[in-house]
């Protein structure tokens, strides 16, 4: 298995969570809602001149995103989530993230998620946009095909627990 | 008994390491499916599954899977968001899989046509660069 601790939590605790968060608006220093801006961006020295001109950057746009994702979710998240991430989540339904807002947007959620449930290193899981995990698995494509095709109401989040990035280049 | 393996010997293409993916996005709950079939560049930093354009997504979607998003780092460490979703690649060149085929992670991002074969799709095999040669050699067994 690969969560170790999955408390239950109602769905009347879970408001009662949620009504507390907005009126004390006090966190755990482990919760990075508390901190803001708090996640740092990686420092690069790197000339262009340092990168070889076959491998794929962000000028040489071949991994470049949409420029604007749009997420269209009609219940606003209520559990554990932080105000200010409550907030970014319900403007989502009106406008459109940068692609850094959204790469922030899910470390975020994800590090809420994994502190809350205790999600062992090196675990994969599915959370929705709200941080409740959806399904959780040893390995990425045990993960991918277990939630494959199924419906959730929001769109889902997929993570590697202790990691940076489910999938990409070796740094 | 002993395994038998099978072994494809190719040339480089435009200076890289090419070789045709067949394969398929299936969706477990009704079991339709959307083929995949490209030419891959091998990737050896890329630690995925196969990476292919962002538009994919669509196809994907038509047979009622919708991808899930994630953060992938490139290769300058930084990081952007992605979809992905689990396919299966039935063939790479001539070798074929046995049935169901072997499932891969498939990473949708970028607007550029370069599909890349990435780690995670060859982790069963054995593949030998000969840069002098300008070929390379896939083992299967």
């Amino acid at each position: 298995m690969a969560l170790t601790v999955i408390p239950e939590v109602s769905e009347s605790y879970q408001q009662t969570i949620f009504k507390e968060e907005e009126e004390t608006i006090s966190y755990p220093s482990s919760t990075p809602g508390s901190q803001s801006g708090t996640i740092p961006k990686p420092k690069f020295d790197l000339s262009k001149e340092d990168i070889s001109k076959t491998e794929p950057t962000r000028e040489d746009i071949p991994f470049s995103f949409e420029q604007r994702i749009r997420l269209g979710f009609n219940r606003p998240p209520k559990p554990w989530l932080p105000p200010r991430l409550l907030q970014k989540l319900a403007s989502m339904r009106r406008t459109q993230l940068k692609r850094e807002e959204m790469v922030e947007l899910i470390e975020q959620i994800a590090k809420i998620s994994i502190d809350f449930y205790q999600v062992k290193p090196r675990a994969f899981i599915a959370m929705k946009f709200d941080g409740r995990i959806v399904d959780s698995a040893d390995t990425e494509i045990d993960l991918l095909l277990r939630i494959q095709g199924k419906r959730f109401d929001m769109p889902v989040i997929v993570w590697e627990a202790g990691s940076e990035s489910f999938s990409g280049w070796r740094t | 008994m002993t395994e038998r393996t099978i072994t494809i010997n190719k040339r480089y293409k435009n200076k890289s390491a090419n070789v045709r993916i067949v394969g398929a996005i299936q969706n477990p709950q009704n079991m339709r499916r959307t083929p995949l079939d490209f030419e891959c560049r091998i990737d050896t930093g890329f630690d995925g599954g196969i990476l292919v354009p962002h538009w994919y997504r669509s196809d994907a979607q038509t047979i009622g899977v919708e991808p899930s998003i994630t953060n992938i780092t490139l290769a300058d460490g930084s990081k952007i968001p992605a979809y992905v979703c689990a396919a299966y690649i039935h063939k790479i060149d001539t070798y074929t899989f046995p049935p169901p085929g072997k499932t891969a992670i498939l990473v949708m991002c970028g607007n550029r046509k370069r599909e890349l074969l990435g780690m995670d799709a060859l982790k069963h095999c054995s593949v030998l660069f000969d840069g002098p040669k300008q070929t390379f050699t896939i083992s299967f067994g």
